[in-house]
């Protein structure tokens, strides 16, 4: 036999005395996990659901004059008085340090060309990668998928008097179109999207790109990084990152997640305080014990250690068990809080540090009780005797 | 041989502003294998004496020598290790531990020594067995009797072969016939070499005892 033998005894052949400790500490622990999976659980989340947010850098050309308006493109700079990006850029993003966290680029041309002798934007782009950016776009009809269809916005149905299925020319070459974009009160209304490809052929431009919007995904590194590594890759071009809706949800978590720290700190605070109170009463319950024990020839660090091992033996159990309901109740929390696109999974990481803090909080708080102990006096321990 | 010499020793309670020497000025040698019994009315001060002699509470004045140590010239921390090596204290109302199992209890002064589990064990079946009680090792305080209990105690003081024997009223809380038993048990030990200090106020035990000290307000009345 040694001390932990009787540390365990009595925890075990007494357990309703140690419940209410570890009940106190059990419903801390869990609710400081319950508050971490769920900061964690909406960053998840937020990462997953970026692509919903679009593009969140622009890469135009370097150009001195100020623009007209296309998220910052000067169009009518782009033909004359600036180097044009090639496609081939597209190829040196893919090669910077952060590359895989950009998930989509999406380069277009941009072209003023005439339909029914009306003036209109034409964008050539890449279908496959607009439509990835712009999550939000509902068409009606279908994506175009052959060189002479048209996607075309719904101001420019209205204002063409327009409608699906029926032919345009564009700059004298015919079109079909094949989907109308519902109108969402954007610049999006108001353009005629083709292949990018069809465009540079239409418009004579070779292999140039007038813009590239990129959307990459890293919610936590900063977009700053990613554009400084852009730039390098394009010496002529103008990287800016977009101040998006993101930056403001990310804030808003960032908020959330102090006062879940905040919380947690006086929750661990007031589980400290039960576990101080309640191995002083044990204490004193326990005078007599404690009497025998320096009787017999206990030192003062037999009692401390005696005491300390059980405070040890609740805050571990009080730990594991803690972690394991708090994920629990995670599990049913964090889809009503709107983060529902990650699952909560059993994470080592986050059982040791919810062990980690049990034991500390429960091992802190019983010192004292515990160096009191060790000093009672035994013959006044004993009483009897 | 000497085992204990006490000299001038003094104890002082304060009992609001009074002053009162429990034990007061009492000297008296034990030899090696004595069985003496303190008797004297209650608040003569033989418990006192009982837990000075087991280094438990410091005397306001005088020494308690055993084994030529001056058991009041060490720490705390040192008297505690000589309780552990010199001491086995029986008390009144057994003080066992409710959550070790009677095997447990008895080697609850073995915990903090470094023999091995097996060695532990083996010393604490043989105390069992010597106090009669082989068959109950696994069982919880509570399920025995008052004269069992006794005899755990007893198993408990023993098991680290301490020189010292201090029994506190160990018969006060049993029948007749049980104390007899309970007494029929440290006359043997004592016939076995133990020497046994043993505070009682029952007349019927002296006839096991080898010696008598009797105390009256903190004073010896008869030695």
């Amino acid at each position: 036999m040694k001390l932990y033998n009787i540390s365990l005894n009595s925890l075990w052949r007494r357990k309703a005395r140690m419940l209410f400790l570890l009940v106190g500490l059990l419903i801390a622990i869990s609710t400081v996990i319950i508050l971490l999976n769920i900061t964690q659980t909406m960053n998840n989340d937020i990462a997953n659901k970026l692509d919903e947010f679009g593009a969140n850098i622009l890469i135009v050309p370097q150009s001195d004059e100020l623009s007209l308006s296309y998220g910052g493109m000067s169009v009518s700079g782009v033909a004359f008085d600036v180097k044009p990006l090639q496609e081939s850029d597209i190829l040196k993003i893919g090669k910077i340090k952060n590359k895989d966290n950009i998930k989509i680029i999406s380069p277009k041309l941009l072209n003023v060309a005439e339909i029914q002798q009306k003036k209109v934007m034409v964008v050539g782009v890449d279908f496959e990668q607009e439509l990835a950016l712009k999550k939000w776009w509902i068409i009606i009809g279908a994506t175009p998928k052959e060189k002479d269809e048209a996607l075309i916005g719904a101001d420019v149905k209205k204002k063409l008097n327009l409608s699906l299925g029926q032919a345009i020319l564009i700059n004298g070459v015919p079109f079909k179109i094949k989907g109308i974009l519902e109108e969402n009160g954007s610049q999006d209304d108001q353009l005629v999207l083709i292949d990018l490809g069809r465009a540079q052929q239409l418009f004579n431009k070779g292999s140039e790109i007038s813009l590239i919007e990129v959307a990459a995904l890293c919610y936590d590194c900063p977009i700053e990084d990613i554009v400084a590594q852009t730039s390098e890759q394009l010496p002529g071009a103008k990287v800016t990152a977009i101040q998006q809706t993101i930056k403001t949800k990310m804030k808003s978590i960032a908020q959330f997640e102090q006062f879940s720290i905040g919380v947690s700190i006086v929750i661990l605070l007031v589980a400290g305080l039960i576990v101080f109170t309640s191995m002083s009463a044990s204490v004193n319950e326990r005078k007599k014990e404690i009497g025998i024990f320096r009787a017999i020839g206990y030192r003062q660090s037999h009692i401390i250690q005696i005491i300390l091992q059980e405070a040890f033996l609740i805050s571990s159990v009080a730990g594991i068990i803690g972690y394991f309901l708090g994920w629990v109740v995670s599990i049913y929390v964090a889809p009503m809080i709107g983060a529902d696109s990650v699952a909560i999974s059993i994470n080592i990481n986050m059982i040791s540090i919810s062990l980690m803090i049990s034991i500390i909080i429960g091992m802190s708080a019983s010192l004292y009780p515990s160096i009191k102990a060790s000093r009672l006096d035994p013959t006044v321990a004993l009483q009897s005797l | 041989m000497n085992l204990i010499q006490i000299n001038e020793l003094v104890k002082t309670y304060q009992t609001g502003h009074e002053k009162v020497n429990a034990v007061d000025g009492i000297s008296l040698d034990i030899e090696l294998g004595e069985f003496v019994a303190v008797t004297g009315s209650s608040g003569s001060g033989k418990s006192t004496l009982l837990t000075m002699l087991g280094g438990l509470s410091h005397p306001a004045e005088g020494t308690v020598v055993i084994d030529e140590i001056d058991i009041y010239g060490l720490s705390k921390e040192q008297r505690a290790d000589f309780r552990k090596e010199y001491v086995g204290f029986v008390f009144q109302s057994f003080h066992l531990l409710p959550y070790l199992t009677v095997q447990e209890n008895v080697m609850i002064p073995l915990a903090i020594s470094n023999l091995s589990q097996s060695d532990k064990n083996e010393m604490a079946t043989r105390m069992l067995e010597k106090v009669g009680l082989k068959g109950k090792a696994n069982r919880l305080p509570n399920e025995l009797s008052g004269g069992e209990q006794e005899r755990v105690a007893i198993a408990r003081a023993l098991v680290n072969e301490p020189p010292l024997i201090l029994a506190d009223e160990p018969t006060g809380n049993l029948d007749t016939a049980t104390s007899n038993v309970i007494m029929q048990l440290f006359k043997q030990l004592n016939e076995e070499g133990q020497t046994i200090v043993m505070v009682t106020h029952d007349e019927q035990n002296l006839e096991f005892t080898t010696r008598n000290i009797q105390l009256k307000d903190g004073r010896l009345l008869k030695n």
